[in-house]
């Protein structure tokens, strides 16, 4: 019967999606709090903001914007650090087979090094002591890095191999920097 | 000439954010209950329905995604601050400073507003520097106070005491960002040639361990200095703490006692343990006791709460609070002094009485600006009111429509006068900051005195001591500048100046101009600034330029003739061709200032490598701008002379004076 094939169809369609997407259904079946929900609509990438905080467990039992914020900054933290290891293989296979210092690359290790040590270290204390202030700065440096980043491939004439990276930390730390602001 | 004289604008600022933007669709299709049921038929049913709703949400994806709008750079005198439009719940407030990104005064930039795209700067493919160590070094300023290396913001504590002016302020030991806070120190005779003491105070109690944070000095009756300070406890509260000096015979105040009995004050019922910080110099009340204030914040109403002491450890908590303002947030470094109806002299903290008005001056945590408003100390009842509330506490008047937070006075009792201390923040990347090993300065120590002329606002002037920095000057008398002219200002260097112009709008092109209708703000004429051209401005001078105008920053005037021929000025600071950088501040600001009838335009400007301060109108309007070109430093600095109006001549006459160092360096021998 065709109307057997589409509910086939449709639970399959259905299973698909509810394999392509944990976090989402985690979100429906754990019930994202309306702390989170709230939270989220406050920042300029609400899924983002969304998928990102519930996959942490933290999200579950938050009970103010303050244990939100650090779920972010630590989520940043992560991304960026990510970023920082594909850097360093990429200096790795430069070193190998070029004789000049990459330019771009150690810029951008330089520029991640302060993502990390600098930007969310501050933030991470500013949001714990209640000076979010400084937090928020820090959140937007962010994105002055990853764009400094980006930018020099195309100073050097190249097309940047981190692309996906310095707009997955920036999109993070917009999300960051929103949510520090609301502790304002 | 039209009558020049000007009113502030008064204020329609909207106190209330923008509701949160209703994403309620795409809630729903988070929350959609998996189907349960058996049936393939309904199992059907609501996997189409939720596929249905995911590719809705999807789409929603777009338009959900609340964009970070453009900041709007530069507040104006007069207007509210935080103009939220409406369903833009994440809109970042106006600019203020335009900080540019990291940490200090970078909070208010986005990554698109730092980078912006100014006419200049070729849409972010410019050719732009990486940095390299002479640019960096290039920025360390030569008069201006600054520890030799890491992270400073707020002033603390300024005292003059036994012969010697005291600062203290927020310090970072270890890093050029902030952290780790503690109470950094240093003496001058003449708050200009600083000496570096050992820190004052570390971080070493529970109740400070994780920050000694601002505070202020009262110098009693018999002399005897009581500090009150913020402490970030273990537990990240924030109170209040007092300290003294170990030996009140030792002019230089090296080192301080922490009472036995601190915290002094704890957040009080109804206040977050995180909006309780910065205590006032004390004033005496007619009761004979020592009164307080420490800004606070309930929901988005800033409040000053007030506090009176015998001893400065036992502290009762008056009704109410000295004033509050709707919509603008928690209140950082209140400050709260009298001024002398008559000018002149400054007045102490504790001054009263008729000519006197009262000062009430905030930090806006929210948009990283210092507010002030004037009005009536009611001492009775613990309150104090605007003369004007269109222009309230945060809502109206700045001192400084530039880089300017934390600021701070002390009555300095040896010259009768009030003295403003201001945090200067960077407007460069954390990355730079880390590189260069060091992080914010102090902006030149200014006399605040209330402005006779207009009654309604304040003039701030550098101390006079900063003449004292003085070397060799060159005069040029009566420049002209037809216009679209830019008239080199030929100097020997172009990087340690103060500059003093008087400039005049050819009389016949200002009666012949049409009125216009034109709502000119310093931000917007689509971002142009300095190369938006009217009849009768922009014109002021290029600082820190380069011979081919590479790198310019332009600090001007623009008049627009309204109704009835009555002038309004305007004055601004435009930085988006300050540096071929990308990774620096480019915004341009600045607000309206009175000038008065017979009044010429009068600036002063302070060019000390990477800051200016500019100051309009004998202090009417101050800007203060942190600036890093790649080319236009060094030898290569220059100053120009610039009109870009299209109907009228300018003449100037311009003094430029080189300025030395100021040798700042560690006490000697110590």
């Amino acid at each position: 019967m065709a109307l057997t094939k589409l509910a086939t169809l449709a639970a399959a369609a259905f299973s698909l999606l509810l394999f392509l997407n944990p976090s989402t259904t985690a979100a429906a079946g754990g019930g994202a709090n309306s702390l989170v929900t709230q939270t989220c609509k406050q920042t300029p990438n609400y899924d983002l903001c969304v998928s990102t905080i519930t996959a942490d467990p933290r999200a579950a039992t938050a009970a103010d914007v303050d244990t939100l914020a650090l779920v972010m900054l630590d989520a940043v933290r992560t991304k960026a650090t990510a970023a920082e290891g594909r850097i360093k293989q990429l200096m790795k296979a430069a070193r190998s087979s070029a004789m000049r210092k990459h330019e771009p690359l150690d810029n951008c290790a330089a520029r991640y090094d302060v993502v990390l040590e600098a930007d969310v270290t501050v933030a991470r204390q500013a949001v714990k002591l209640g000076n979010p202030k400084f937090g928020e700065g820090a959140m937007n440096d962010v994105g002055v890095e990853c764009e400094d980043c980006e930018g020099g491939f195309g100073r050097n004439g190249e097309k940047s191999p981190l692309t996906k990276q310095n707009g997955d930390v920036r999109g993070l730390a917009d999300v960051a920097a929103a949510i520090v602001r609301l502790l304002l | 000439m039209g009558d020049h004289n000007q009113p502030f604008l008064s204020v329609s600022g909207d106190p209330e954010c923008a509701p949160v933007h209703d994403d309620s669709v795409v809630d729903d299709a988070l929350h959609r209950p998996q189907g349960s049921s058996k049936s393939k038929l309904l199992l059907a049913v609501f996997s189409g329905i939720f596929v249905v709703c995911l590719i809705l949400a999807g789409g929603y994806d777009k338009s959900g995604v609340i964009k970070i709008h453009q900041l709007e750079g530069g507040d104006e005198m007069g207007v509210g601050p935080i103009e939220m439009p409406a369903g833009s719940a994440t809109t970042r407030p106006s600019l203020s400073r335009g900080k540019s990104a990291g940490v200090s005064e970078k909070a208010n930039l986005s990554p698109q507003q730092l980078l912006g795209g100014g006419e200049g700067s070729g849409d972010g493919l410019s050719e732009d520097f990486p940095w390299n160590n002479s640019m960096l070094s290039w920025q360390r300023t030569a008069f201006h106070f600054q520890p030799e290396k890491n992270w400073m913001n707020d002033p603390n504590g300024p005292l003059f005491y036994k012969g010697w002016y005291h600062f203290f302020y927020q310090y970072n030991p270890n890093a050029a960002v902030w952290g780790d806070i503690v109470w950094g120190h240093a003496v001058s005779r003449d708050l200009i040639h600083w000496l570096h003491l050992p820190l004052a105070m570390v971080a070493d109690q529970w109740y400070d361990v994780q920050g000694v944070w601002t505070g202020s000095a009262t110098i009693l009756p018999d002399g005897k200095v009581m500090m009150l300070y913020t402490g970030s406890t273990n537990e990240s509260v924030q109170v209040q703490n007092l300290a003294y000096p170990a030996d009140h015979d030792d002019p230089l105040l090296l080192d301080w006692v922490k009472h036995p009995g601190n915290p002094v004050l704890v957040p009080p019922p109804g206040i977050h343990h995180k909006d309780f910080r910065d205590p006032t110099t004390a004033w005496q009340t007619s009761e004979g006791k020592w009164r307080i204030t420490i800004g606070s914040k309930v929901n988005k109403t800033g409040i000053a709460l007030i506090y009176d002491t015998d001893d400065f450890v036992n502290f009762e908590l008056k009704d109410g609070f000295l004033h509050g303002v709707p919509g603008t947030g928690m209140w950082e470094c209140v400050d709260f002094y009298p001024v002398a109806v008559a000018g002149g002299d400054g007045l102490d903290t504790s001054a009263n009485g008729a000519g006197v008005r009262h000062v009430v001056k905030a930090s806006l945590d929210d948009d990283r600006h210092d507010y002030y408003a004037i009005g009536t100390y009611d001492e009775e009842a613990g309150k104090w009111y605007p003369d004007n509330p269109a222009i309230d506490v945060g809502i109206g008047i700045r001192y400084d429509y530039g880089i300017f937070y934390a600021s701070k006075t002390f009555f300095d009792q040896s010259k009768q006068r009030r003295i403003l201390w201001g945090w200067i923040g960077e407007w460069d990347s954390e990355a730079a900051d880390v590189r260069k090993g060091w992080a914010s300065l102090q902006g030149m120590p200014r006399t605040v005195v209330l402005d006779t002329k207009t009654g309604s606002n304040l003039l701030q002037w550098p101390v006079e001591e900063s003449e004292s920095l003085r070397l060799r000057s060159k005069e040029f008398k009566n420049v002209v500048a037809k216009p679209g002219a830019v008239v080199p200002i030929k100097l020997e260097a172009a990087t340690q100046l103060d500059i003093v112009a008087e400039l005049e709008l050819d009389k016949e092109a200002v009666d012949r101009v049409v009125e216009s209708d034109e709502e000119f703000k310093c931000s917007s004429s689509s971002s142009k600034g300095a190369a938006h051209r009217g009849a009768l401005g922009p014109f002021g001078l290029l600082v820190l330029s380069e011979e081919t105008l590479s790198e310019q920053t332009p600090v001007y005037f623009y008049v627009v003739k309204g109704k009835n021929a009555t002038l309004r000025t305007y004055f601004c600071a435009d930085q988006s061709r300050s540096s071929l950088a990308n990774d620096v501040n480019k915004q341009i600001y600045g607000s309206s200032v009175p000038v008065l009838k017979g009044e010429k335009f009068r600036v002063r400007m302070l060019v000390d490598h990477s800051i200016i301060e500019s100051f309009a109108q004998g202090g009417r309007s101050v800007i203060t701008s942190r600036v890093y070109p790649t080319k236009a430093i060094y030898g290569a600095a220059r100053l120009f002379l610039f009109n870009n109006a299209t109907e009228a001549g300018v003449t100037a006459s311009i003094k430029v004076w080189q300025m030395n160092s100021a040798f700042i360096r560690p006490f000697p021998n110590l």
